[in-house]
């Protein structure tokens, strides 16, 4: 039995999927962009005879496009038939610049180090003597279970007016203290660091050197008969430069010229 | 430019971090600005753009005295303020009629743009027939030699490529491929016809031209392609333009370092998605190798081999 008639009728019932093109086309799959270099029909002047052209010309395009990501290799979700897309060719400009690493804070070195890793701590902290969660710190909080209790033993060596409660609770907030001047120290060397090039130390010098010299100018001598720091720095001003006594006429004439100039303003 | 604004509750601190540089970055927006004098084509086509990038857009459409040309700070204060990195601009004037900027900006900062001249605009509403959902990835097909032969061109089709491309995507619906847009490029030359190359880009003319795509039956596993019409169309002509610069080209297409895939060696993928694994031994010791154990290959103490 010959089966050419049969699969040649079939044929004949659609239209053909594939198009003849003399140069191959720019397929940028990941993009879903194709561009067709061969050159296209000049018939630009008659209006319906260039839309006709654009949309032929368009769908062979198409047609070819549509033909390549049929061949992705496909994956079924729920939503249909997905094709996977291929990384893009054609560059395209971010809209941002590759983000910066930013410099670790003594605290993040240090863990660096240590191998600490992050881990989440909850706010509510289980009472063993209720049978309660309370919160770590803040209102009620656990870090003020000690000092709040209903009695609290003194210590034998302790003076006749000492308060055991106010103690304690200055010496935790000594803690939050000493905590935040941590904080704002890391975050000062964080910012430095960023300003120049990681040497916070060396920056800071040269900040406190400016600072110094600065102040030197507030009082009338200029610092002259002050009281002189440890490793103060040697400030250098520049000299004065005192005219020549002997000139010519000519240069001493344009001097007293410009000095009139200065005053009438002509 | 705005600014640098330090956050004081969590909120806006969450708001500032979704447009901070990111190495997987979002989605571009598009401010799509309506000039301060606009005339009806140019109105219906900035309608058209905004639904065609619906819902990547911001729209402006109060009257905007910002001339990109002249004075770039209000469009990039604009883009700042929206966190949106394309433009276009539309606006009419006596000297400029039926006028439309195209841009982009990279890092707050103008990176290229392109003015042009609109004419035989026919709007979606004006043609009748099927239109696309909102906010489908449309396929895009260039056409004419001239988008490579000009490098200004290229830049221009890159930026095409850039506005109208949408939301990034790694997987598309194969079924969902309705929308095409199509720009073709052709050199307008009325004195020699074999012309094939010119710097003045005032001489190319742009065919835009957007159609809904039906996939039909074809007896094969590949769908046979029908095009119809659905909007808009128009025609632009090039009237100034600013490119890039190299260092900022350079700059813009940087690929972050956690993006680039590590070569491994000796590991290999077959057509199967079969793992292949080439492994290096170093050579053999053939002295030391175990083999059968025969007694007549045993070494034996000298003294007892008589």
């Amino acid at each position: 039995m010959d089966v050419s008639e049969v699969l040649k009728k079939n044929e004949a019932k659609y239209k053909p999927v594939t198009v003849e093109k003399a140069l191959p086309l720019n397929f940028d799959l990941g993009l879903m962009t194709v561009y067709d270099c061969n050159l296209f029909e000049k018939d630009f002047n008659k209006k319906k005879v260039l839309e006709k052209n654009l949309l032929k010309n368009t769908r062979d395009i198409t047609q070819l496009l549509v033909n390549q990501l049929f061949g992705l290799p496909t994956e079924t979700t729920d939503e249909g038939v997905m094709g996977t897309l291929p990384k893009p060719i054609e560059s395209i400009p971010r809209e941002k610049p590759v983000p910066k690493d930013k410099p670790l804070t003594r605290w993040e070195k240090f863990a660096k180090v240590k191998g600490i890793q992050k881990r989440k701590k909850t706010r509510m902290v289980y009472d063993e003597s209720t049978g309660d969660l309370k919160p770590t710190w803040g209102y009620k909080g656990m870090n003020k279970k000690e000092e709040s209790e209903w009695l609290i033993p003194i210590p034998a060596n302790a003076g006749p007016d000492h308060d055991v409660r106010k103690d304690m609770e200055n010496k935790r907030k000594e803690r939050v203290e000493k905590n935040t001047k941590r904080r704002t120290r890391n975050m000062e060397e964080a910012a430095a660091g960023t300003a120049v090039g990681k040497n916070s130390k060396a920056f800071r010098k040269a900040q406190l050197k400016q600072t110094i010299i600065l102040s030197k100018t507030s009082t009338a001598s200029l610092g002259k008969f002050d009281k002189k720091l440890e490793g103060e720095p040697k400030i250098k001003r520049a000299k004065r430069k005192t005219e020549s006594v002997t000139r010519s006429a000519l240069e001493e004439r344009e001097i007293n010229k410009s000095i009139l100039k200065k005053i009438t303003g002509i | 430019m705005l600014p640098t604004i330090k956050p004081k509750t969590a909120r806006s601190k969450r708001a500032l971090e979704k447009r901070e540089p990111k190495v997987i970055e979002n989605p571009k927006k598009t401010l799509v600005v309506r000039g301060s004098q606009t005339s009806l084509v140019i109105q219906n086509l900035l309608k058209d753009l905004l639904s065609i990038k619906k819902p990547l857009v911001v729209n402006l459409s109060k009257r905007n005295e910002i001339h990109p040309f002249d004075d770039e700070t209000k469009i990039e204060f604009l883009g700042t303020k929206n966190d949106a990195s394309l433009f276009t601009i539309g606006s009419h004037s006596k000297k400029r009629p039926n006028n439309l900027v195209i841009g982009r900006l990279f890092d707050h900062k103008l990176f290229d743009m392109f003015e042009f001249e609109v004419s035989n605009f026919l709007s979606i509403e004006q043609i009748k027939g099927p239109t696309c959902s909102a906010g489908i990835k449309p396929l895009i097909v260039f056409a004419g030699e001239h988008f490579t032969l000009n490098p200004a061109l290229t830049k221009l089709k890159n930026l095409f490529t850039d506005f109208f491309q949408g939301e990034k995507a790694d997987a598309v619906c194969l079924t969902g491929l309705e929308h095409v847009i199509s720009i073709t490029v052709e050199l307008i030359d009325p004195k020699n016809t074999t012309l094939t190359f010119t710097e003045d880009l005032s001489n190319y003319k742009f065919y835009f031209r957007s159609y809904h795509t039906s996939l039909l039956k074809s007896g094969q596993k590949l769908p046979r392609v029908e095009l119809e019409n659905m909007g808009p169309f128009f025609d632009l002509v090039v009237r100034r333009y600013k490119t890039a610069s190299d260092e900022a080209w350079k700059l813009s297409t940087r690929i972050p370092k956690e993006l680039f895939i590590k070569k491994t060696k000796n590991i290999s993928h077959d057509e199967f998605g079969n793992k292949l694994g080439r492994v290096h031994v170093g050579t053999q010791d053939i002295q030391k190798i175990q083999t059968r154990k025969v007694k007549a290959l045993k070494k034996k103490p000298l003294h007892t081999i008589e």
